[in-house]
């Protein structure tokens, strides 16, 4: 029997290789790219995110969020 | 060592900028009633269309206020209780941001534009492609 083999890709954190240490509530383009469809913040299980940055992340999120600058959900 | 904020307002889209001008006046006002309190830059993106409905508003006026103590902190009590009994005034946000600029200045690659604004600079350790991770402003 021929074992499944399965190929990875290593994640990498963006903001960790990009240094970015500031998520600006302001930068919706940049937030955006870390929300679900449905608008639910993407999980670092996904996207690799350092466990640092997921929390600066979603601390943006959620502040733009109340701004209406992103959604709390789109249908 | 001073201390920096931020003020986000969102606004009554059917205000015109006039009107916005005055009340941002009125709030910035407010704001610099403690000695020491000033609001450095004011950035506003005019009128955006807002994530999700508030109240019958779909769309709204971002304001952005930068504000920098020296000493005493600013009266954000009192600019809520003023904000709060406004009904132009969809949402605010008040945030402090010293602390996090600093860090961010000292260990991070990219400048900071939210820093840059308030006068904090750190030895950043330059990196590839710096400039351009600058937060864009849509229909500035």
């Amino acid at each position: 029997m021929r074992k499944k083999v399965f190929f990875r890709r290593r994640k990498v954190c963006k903001f960790c290789a990009d240094g970015i240490e500031y998520i600006d509530y302001k930068d919706v383009k940049l937030l955006q790219q870390y929300i679900l469809e449905h608008a639910k913040i993407l999980p670092r299980r996904i996207s690799g995110t350092s466990a640092r940055h997921q929390r600066m992340l979603t601390d943006a999120i959620k502040r733009a969020r109340h701004l209406a600058l992103l959604p709390f959900v789109s249908e | 060592m001073k201390r920096t904020y931020e003020l986000a307002l969102v606004l009554d889209p059917t205000l015109s900028d006039e009107e916005q001008v005055t009340l941002v006046d009125e709030v910035k006002k407010l704001t610099t009633a403690t000695k020491g309190v000033e609001v450095v830059k004011e950035e506003s993106w005019g009128r955006r269309k807002l994530a999700y409905p508030i109240g019958k508003a779909t769309e709204g006026r971002y304001v952005f206020l930068f504000v920098v103590a020296e000493g005493d902190a600013p009266p954000v009590r009192e600019v809520e209780m003023r904000l709060n009994q406004n009904e132009r005034v969809l949402r605010y946000l008040w945030i402090r941001t010293d602390e996090d600029l600093r860090r961010a200045m000292r260990k991070g690659k990219r400048p900071v534009a939210a820093a840059e604004a308030v006068g904090i600079t750190g030895p950043l350790r330059g990196g590839r492609g710096a400039r351009e991770h600058a937060p864009e402003v849509d229909n500035a």
